[in-house]
């Protein structure tokens, strides 16, 4: 445990303690609502989010990236449900949009190297107050869960079933993408934009893997989140390796066990 | 089955946390050091402060960057520099922007003595800002910023505009420093005398052997500035362009003009229209060389000395080692570096690299 000698592997570990059951969560919703696709778009989006920031000479570029998130969001929603396309087209449209427009900005005069630390994220440099920060969104992420986690699981179900049974399936659909956005970019400084949306999806699909409902789904996800977090922080200490990426790995290689159990499960 | 299932999970996290367990026993114990830890963000810093503490007792200078070659705009902090950061004493930066990584890393250990070895230097502006705001000139004219230089045919607002330390951000502009100082003598004399303080004030029991180094150290650099101003009487008045904003401080030390700076970064594409625009430079200007650091002297060869029919000349940066390899460093006659070379440490591999950057411009200009 000599690791907890250091103030930044304490932060570090706290961090990790709320972010990953919070991923862990809110990962089980995600694919149960088939939106892996619409939470890596977010991710790319905080590229153009930051841009706008910059533009507008924001001294930090976190409201801009949470405002034109959560803007990217609802609109993509929209877009989902007004457009004769398929769903994969059209985030595939805007999460290409949105990287390339913070792209062309960001890289203006080949300053990108500016931002590129968005890209991998440093969970090493969080600070008290930002792991406060994290806290009221894994709060706000309970209050969602607890209040409309079943009407978003008949929304993903079936819509016209949810709507007649008077769910009100807009409202929910776009609280949710509006969460998701709110949790992606007020972690995606720690976490990174490349690997976000496999923190959010490895543990899900893991736990997918074994379980056969809703409860066990939601435990084993949050579980394998969890000690993917711990394990990959710990072991990025001593290899002296990127955080992120570290757990990331970690969390592959619980997919890949659970997936070669899986027969073990079969009634 | 779910007593199965509970059983496989137990086992599945037993063991990977064993596994990392066993990883944590193996991985080898950092020895604390006794004494004092100087660390340095990057290689210049770290040549200075190795020459100053040299034979001081119980200091040990740590680079925190030392595998990372190349400018540290984009380095990111991993768990061992926050190991060394957290056992530091001292902590010694270049500044101007430089160490980004530094803000948030700063604020964890408020205990750490950071000193900005740049402070009080005017440094020009990044290229950036010059490209980006072509009008700056007129709006900040008669803000003490200074025009180095000026063209008749005003397609550019000139790469040594001067940007006063202090004024950053002044007008809500995200203005970027060029921090690359320590390629004009006199910003790395002003970073060898606020190394020689920051030792001093830390560890004032030996602070005789921190001013006899430094001193020698001034010694050996005011030698190289007068070989410098001695070659500015024949190089004066030439024009250059540059894909190193390094290399601006380089050439304004020996009164030639850089006409165009294109800072190559491996993150980037170069944009189409700056490249057209250094071609119609050159072409204007009657320049067919041009000055490049190794990693990006093919992609200048190929898609800029090749249009212009002119040739590429490798300059060291002094951002880590002795910035040449065999081939590259002999294709403009120069040598590779020898054994004597490579065993050469502090101010003085600064002065064989600057030296040789001196050899090498002055045969690009066919002088002597």
């Amino acid at each position: 445990m000599e690791f907890l000698n250091y103030g930044f592997m304490r932060n570090a570990l706290a961090a990790i303690c709320i972010i990953t059951p919070l991923f862990g969560m809110l990962g089980t919703m995600i694919v149960n609502n088939r939106m892996a696709f619409f939470s890596d778009a977010l991710g790319h989006s905080a590229l153009t989010g930051m841009a706008i920031g910059v533009l507008l000479g924001f001294a930090g570029t976190d409201i801009p990236m949470l405002l034109f998130a959560i803007f990217f969001a609802l609109v993509l929603n929209h877009m989902k449900r007004k457009s004769s396309a398929s769903t994969d087209t059209i985030i595939s449209v805007f999460s290409s949009l949105g990287t390339a427009v913070g792209l062309v900005v960001l890289s203006r005069g080949g300053n990108f190297s500016k931002y590129s630390a968005l890209l991998v994220g440093d969970i090493l440099s969080i600070t008290g107050k930002e792991i406060l920060c994290l806290l009221g969104v894994l709060a706000c992420m309970l209050l969602f869960w607890m209040f409309c986690f079943n009407r978003l699981h008949a929304c993903s179900v079936n819509r016209s079933l949810a709507r007649s049974k008077g769910i009100p399936v807009r409202l929910i659909e776009d609280l949710f993408a509006v969460l998701i956005a709110v949790i992606v970019m007020l972690s995606i400084k720690w976490v990174g934009i490349l690997i976000i949306n496999a923190l959010l999806i490895l543990p899900a699909a893991a736990a997918a893997n074994i379980s056969s409902n809703m409860r066990e789904y939601h435990l084993f996800s949050v579980i394998l989140s969890v000690a993917s977090g711990l394990i990959g922080l710990v072991l990025s200490y001593y290899l002296n390796a990127a955080a992120g990426p570290t757990i990331v790995i970690v969390a592959a290689v619980f997919f890949t066990a659970t997936f070669l159990a899986r027969p073990l499960f079969r009634a | 089955m779910k007593k199965r299932k509970a059983i496989f999970m137990v086992c599945l996290l037993s063991v990977a946390f064993g596994i990392t367990a066993l990883i944590a026993g193996l991985a080898e114990k950092k020895e604390k050091t006794d004494g004092m830890l100087c660390v340095t963000s990057f290689y210049p810093v770290y040549l200075l402060a190795e020459s100053v503490a040299e034979g001081a007792i119980g200091v040990q200078v740590e680079n925190l960057t030392e595998n990372h070659s190349g400018c540290i705009h984009d380095y990111t902090l991993t768990t061992q520099d926050m190991r060394l950061l957290s056992e530091a004493e001292l902590f010694l930066i270049n500044g101007g922007e430089m160490e980004l990584f530094l803000e948030r890393a700063a604020k964890e250990y408020k205990n750490l003595r950071i000193v900005d070895t740049s402070e009080g230097y005017s440094f020009l502006e990044g290229v950036e800002h010059n490209h980006a705001h072509e009008d700056e000139s007129e709006v900040h004219g008669a803000e003490g910023r200074d025009e180095l230089h000026e063209h008749e045919d005003g397609e550019h607002t000139g790469e040594g505009v001067v940007a006063d330390h202090a004024e950053e951000d002044h007008d809500g502009h995200n203005h970027t420093l060029n921090a690359h100082l320590w390629m004009d003598i006199d910003g790395y004399l002003l970073q060898l005398s606020k190394v020689e303080e920051a030792f001093v004030t830390a560890d004032s029991a030996q602070e005789a052997v921190y001013r006899r180094n430094a001193e020698r150290c001034r010694e050996e650099l005011l030698v190289l500035k007068a070989e410098y101003e001695t070659a500015r009487e024949q190089l004066a008045g030439g024009e250059t362009v540059v894909f190193h904003e390094g290399f601006v401080y380089l050439f304004r030390m020996l009164g030639i003009e850089t006409v165009h700076c294109l800072a190559m970064d491996s993150d980037t594409q170069i944009a189409s229209g700056e490249a057209a625009q250094i071609l119609e430079e050159c072409k204007l200007h009657g320049i067919t060389t041009l000055f490049a650091e190794e990693e990006y002297v093919e992609t200048v060869q190929e898609t800029f000395a090749k249009a212009i029919d002119g040739s590429v000349v490798v300059l060291n940066p002094v951002t880590g080692g002795t910035g040449l390899t065999p081939g590259t460093a002999a294709a403009d006659g120069d040598t590779v570096p020898d054994a004597a070379d490579t065993e050469k440490k502090g101010i003085a591999l600064y002065c064989e690299s600057m030296r040789k950057n001196l050899n090498r411009i002055k045969q690009a200009y066919g002088v002597q």
